[in-house]
């Protein structure tokens, strides 16, 4: 017997060792990623000009006050961008998650002939992008300029998360497609039965990069949408910025006693903005846990 | 149940789209009044308070008082390329104000272009207030007017004119008067002065005083406006001496403004961040008190800075300093003051349907009533003749629904961002020299010579712009990097002859000479 | 004998190809219809000429960038910021999900998963200002560096220290939202699989290296080839926020030099044919990368 400890203690010694380390350093970078976050919270309860003459570390909101979240929420084109953008990720998510999968199973059969040359089909418009001019030509011609359905079809598919889903697909066991397909299932059961409820973790996750990516878009909604009314919340919540600082810019005496808004009108359209996203995610999270779906593949 | 979703799904989707397919653009008054579509940028106040710019007081009276309607394109607030992606799809609107030096190839490839049609006769025909602005204008002096035409002599757009030095004057260097006063200083004039000052608020305060905010060679940085280069004669910006047009960043007096600056600058007057902060930090620093002198704006610095710090700190006081010259007694060789006409005009499309409507549109701007209006809004509303001097009312002083200044303008006047018209100087008093300190700076800055190196609305003819575009980058590149690492020490000033080789090197001489070609052109 | 054998394939697989319509279809319409106006790079583009009425003029555009006195300069700063965040910002994601993984308590791993995504919902405006403040001569940074013994200086005015503070920012920004697809990943090991190399005496890190990390392989290799064809993008909208021209020497890439030449011109045809430039050159890297792999591993793109 050696003296000190055993394998088996000794086993457990490193092994709590490196939890600590990995909870510490866990809590260390959630430290980090978490204060500018906070501080973009504070900010935008905090005065403007308090707020650029404060120094030192932020902590709490300097001369607190709700003019930020205010002059957002007077807004009345906000009501109506929050309705558009709930719009665009409904139909968009919808749209992007259906042409998605059914690509992305198609691209995952091995026996598929062309599937290299759609592969590179699609890994082409990654690597050489559309030009601006001719997109605006093209929607202004089949009439779909002034729709956000113009915002919404020119996303159709993100490259990225398609073969993303190639990636999760094909490492799908074959015994399950040879299986259904023993049981006559076609293709399109194959994929609604089998494989999507077998890669929850995937869809999750791809619904939940599409969600966002329609979500915090605006830059074509500014090219496409003339009329405000149809602007998804991300552009009215940037107009509303950048009209706060042209106001700041030229206006000179009417400062009052909150000083500049536009510096903490920046957070206060920051943090509504994600606000949604924060209450989205926990309910896609789940289906990152480890081991959550794979019962349905035994036996 | 996953079929329930889908249907559900579907049955969504189907609904969705017949309603957002649906309504386009299709707005037509079938009242029999002429309606016209107006580009132009409405100040970004308001977007909270109408929905369409043509909606607000002001335009209404406007459209009322000419017998025409408007209908405002709408445009994102800073859609830089919003204008090419118009023009590219064909559809222009009726009347446009732009930068036409933006458009690639200016003014004059615009016309040609066919995308504005040219005004000189229109101006005769249909825009006789305008016209008779015109020759008032030509008596005074060529200059002027032939910032209005293209190097052909064709008229472009409709111009916003200013002529009150109030309205064209408002920038300057600024220092904090209470420090001044507490050292027994006056304020400074000659670089030497400038330099004891800054070296006594250095010792006293334990501050590198002299500071501003990034890009470095914007107005609100130290060399904003060239000030203190200008005392060497040097100019940081394309300008005029005698007929010759030249750029500071190739003037060889350039090294005599570098090396005092310098100096400055090791001996810890001008703050080392001047260079990174931006504008944030930078008013952080003047709020805590780290900043002695600045070069600033009348409005949003001064009025600013003083409005806040009223009730922060007391003491806190601003004084506007003339600028800068090298000899006591020398008149100050330049500073900022912009041209009587802005480079921002009103065009008229191609695609109008009636010229004539459109120019009876915009020139009324320019007559009595249309002057009054545009500048000062509605007589017994937003404004009241007192003494023959239009003052603002409450409204747009101290409106009663809380509006900010800008907003109540925004609604009542067409001046405040732009517009196509003679800016009042009794508007700029009032909306921008609220406070002494403000009409006093004002009254300093504009003791200039600007007036003999201005050049307004330079830019080199189509042919060569290409060309021009790629050794300019350049040149801006190598010049900004360099002059600051002179300022900073971390280039030494002996190798400034090699400096001016390299920007030869790089065809500085070669778009010198296109910007001199293309003033020949324009004063010819 | 083979080409009935694909016909049959094809036949086969008819619903397959139905199930590829809609995005083929998008792809022709939305990506290489318009794909053609890059061909303004070769002419003189005007937006009111049109694309077919510009004059061609040929690749003088490429010349002029090729010719340019600072085009190794940026050149060299996109690649070298490029591959600093690579190497320094693929694997980070990678190592977190690992570190994740390895949590016990659910709660504390949803947790801190949580927080380290919500940078990637901070605005480029936002931490471009936090960076600015950070770095100046009392800001936090140099705090710490006076804490680790060194002096106070303006960060963001010394040329060698943009890369780091950049690749740092990115890496920050971009960890947290980044590990969530190799957490989705992780998620579809099956545990039985674990278990099996508990049973077999295998420790934590054996159990890395044999189960986890091959697992992930799939993921990992896609992902990388797929970043590497974005090698020479350099994004000029944080670097504009940060830097000034006391740096331009390690800070200005491509992007920013055409964004300023921008500014004097508005020339659509030369920042056309600058990123024509840089889909070529990204176009052959991730080609070479895909092929790489393929001989490599039994990954790959395509």
């Amino acid at each position: 017997m050696v003296a000190g400890r055993s394998l088996s203690q000794r086993r457990f010694a490193s092994a709590l060792r490196f939890d600590v380390w990995n909870y510490l350093g866990l809590a260390f970078l959630g430290f980090l990623t978490l204060y500018p976050f906070y501080y973009m919270v504070v900010a935008s309860f905090s005065s403007g000009n308090a707020l650029i003459a404060h120094q030192g570390l932020l902590l709490l909101p300097v001369d607190a006050t709700l003019i930020a979240y205010e002059r957002v929420a007077s807004n009345p084109k906000i009501a109506r961008g929050f309705l558009n953008s709930i719009y665009v990720v409904v139909a968009g998510v919808g749209i992007n998650m259906a042409v998605t999968s059914l690509a992305a199973y198609a691209l995952s059969r091995k026996h598929l002939v062309g599937r290299s040359f759609l592969l590179k089909f699609a890994v082409f418009t990654m690597v050489f992008d559309r030009g601006l001019i001719p997109l605006f030509l093209l929607v202004r011609n089949v009439g779909l300029y002034g729709s956000l359905w113009a915002v919404i079809l020119t996303f159709a598919v993100n490259t990225y998360n398609l073969l993303i889903m190639v990636t999760f697909f094909r490492g799908v066991p074959e015994s399950l497609e040879e299986s259904a397909i023993v049981d006559g299932a076609g293709h399109m059961r194959i994929l609604w039965s089998i494989f999507l409820p077998v890669s929850k973790a995937v869809v999750a996750t791809l619904i939940l990069f599409y969600a966002v990516g329609r979500w915090n878009g605006y830059f074509y909604a500014m090219i496409f949408l003339p009329n405000p009314d149809r602007w998804p919340v991300s552009l009215v919540l940037r107009e509303i910025i950048i009209s706060e600082q042209m106001n700041d810019y030229l206006g000179g005496v009417d400062v009052g006693d909150q000083g500049s808004v536009a510096e903490t009108i920046k957070y206060a359209t920051a943090v509504v903005t994600t606000l949604p996203i924060l209450l989205l995610y926990p309910f896609l999270q789940r289906y990152f846990t480890k081991g959550v779906m794979l019962g349905s593949i035994k036996g | 149940m996953k079929r329930l979703v889908l249907i559900t799904f579907l049955i969504g989707v189907t609904i969705a789209m017949v309603w957002a397919t649906g309504q386009s653009e299709t707005t037509v008054s079938d009242d029999g009044v002429p309606t016209l579509t107006y580009y132009r940028t409405p100040p970004g106040v308001i977007a909270t308070l109408v929905d369409s710019w043509e909606e607000a007081p002001i335009w209404q009276a406007y459209q009322e008082q000419v017998g025409i309607d408007i209908e405002f394109v709408k445009i994102p607030q800073d859609a830089a390329n919003h204008l090419s992606l118009l023009i590219a799809s064909g559809d222009y609107p009726d009347i446009i104000e732009n930068f036409w030096g933006r458009y690639p190839g200016g003014a004059a490839q615009a016309i040609s272009d066919e995308v504005i049609t040219p005004l000189n006769d229109v101006f005769d025909q249909y825009a006789p207030n305008l016209s008779s602005l015109i020759g008032e204008m030509q008596q005074a002096g060529p200059g002027n007017v032939l910032a209005m035409q293209t190097g052909e002599g064709e008229f472009f757009g409709f111009p916003m004119l200013r002529f009150y030095d109030e309205a064209l004057v408002f920038v300057g260097p600024q220092l904090r008067a209470d420090w001044l006063e507490n050292l027994g200083l006056d304020v400074p004039e000659t670089i030497d002065d400038w330099t004891a000052v800054l070296t006594a608020f250095r010792d006293e305060y334990d501050v590198a005083p002299l500071s501003g905010a990034a890009p470095v060679l914007n107005s609100r940085n130290i060399f904003g406006e060239s000030s203190f280069a200008s005392a060497y004669e040097v100019i940081l910006d394309w300008h005029r001496v005698g007929d010759r047009i030249q750029h500071g960043f190739g003037q060889p007096e350039l090294r005599d403004f570098l090396v005092k600056m310098n100096e400055w600058y090791e001996a810890g007057l001008i703050d080392p961040e001047f260079v990174t902060n931006d504008r944030s930090v930078f008013e952080n620093k003047v709020y805590n008190g780290n900043v002695g002198a600045f070069i600033g704006f009348t409005g949003s610095s001064m009025g600013t800075y003083l409005n806040t710090m009223s009730s922060r700190d007391p003491e806190f006081d601003l004084v506007g300093a003339k600028y800068p010259v090298l000899n006591r007694g020398d008149y100050p060789y330049y500073g900022q003051r912009s041209g009587n006409v802005v480079p921002r005009a009103t065009a008229i499309s191609t695609q109008v349907s009636d010229v004539a409507t459109a120019a009876r549109f915009l020139d009324y701007a320019y007559g009595e009533e249309g002057h009054m209006l545009v500048n000062f809004g509605i007589e017994g509303v937003s404004y009241e003749m007192i003494d023959g001097f239009p003052r603002y009312t409450d409204l747009i002083t101290d409106n009663p629904d809380g509006l900010t200044m800008a907003a109540a303008m925004g609604l009542y006047t067409g001046i405040s961002a732009g517009g196509s018209a003679v800016q009042d100087g009794r508007y700029a008093v009032q909306y921008l020299l609220n406070l002494p300190q403000q009409a006093d700076a004002v009254e300093k800055w504009k003791q200039t010579d600007a007036v003999e190196h201005l050049v307004v609305g330079l830019a080199p003819a189509p042919s060569v712009s290409d060309d021009f575009g790629a050794i300019w980058t350049e040149v801006q590149t190598y010049a900004e990097e360099n002059i600051l690492k002179f300022v900073t020490g971390a280039r030494s000033l002996s190798e400034f002859d090699d400096y001016l080789d390299q920007l030869e090197a790089m065809g500085y001489e070669t778009a010198r000479q296109y910007m001199q070609n293309a003033y020949e052109a324009m004063t010819n | 004998m083979l080409q009935s054998g694909r016909m049959r394939r094809i036949a086969n697989d008819r619903v397959l190809y139905l199930m590829l319509l809609p995005f083929f279809v998008y792809f022709v319409v939305f990506h290489y219809i318009p794909l053609f106006g890059n061909i303004i790079a070769f002419k003189r583009y005007s937006p009111a000429r049109g694309i077919f009425e510009s004059p061609w003029v040929g690749f003088s555009y490429f010349q002029q960038f090729f010719t340019s006195s600072y085009f190794w300069r940026v050149l060299r700063n996109t690649v070298v910021i490029s591959l600093s965040t690579l190497i320094v910002g693929f694997p980070a994601p990678i190592i977190l999900a690992l570190m994740l993984n390895e949590v016990r308590s659910t709660a504390y791993k949803r947790i801190i998963q949580s927080v380290t995504y919500l940078p990637h919902f901070v605005s480029l405006v936002v931490v471009a200002g936090l960076i600015v403040q950070f770095s100046t001569i009392e800001g936090l940074f140099n705090d710490i560096v006076v804490a680790l013994g060194g002096r106070r200086i303006p960060l963001l005015q010394e040329a060698r220290l943009f890369v780091p503070i950049y690749v740092t920012s990115e890496v920050w920004q971009t960890v947290g939202w980044g590990s969530i697809i190799y957490l989705s990943a992780l998620s579809t090991i099956d545990p039985n699989l674990y278990e099996a190399a508990v049973i077999d005496g295998a420790g934590r890190f054996r159990q890395l290296l044999a189960i986890t990390l091959p697992s992930l392989l799939p993921t990992i290799v896609v992902l990388l080839i797929l970043r590497t064809g974005r090698l020479l993008t350099v994004g000029h909208e944080k670097i504009i926020l940060l830097y000034n021209p006391l740096i331009y020497e390690t800070s200005d890439v491509i992007t920013t030099f055409v964004y300023r030449k921008g500014l004097i011109d508005l020339n659509w045809s030369y920042s056309t044919a600058v990123g024509l430039l840089n889909s070529v050159v990204n176009g052959v890297i991730i080609v070479s990368m895909n092929a790489l792999s393929r001989r490599v591993s039994e990954t790959s793109l395509w």
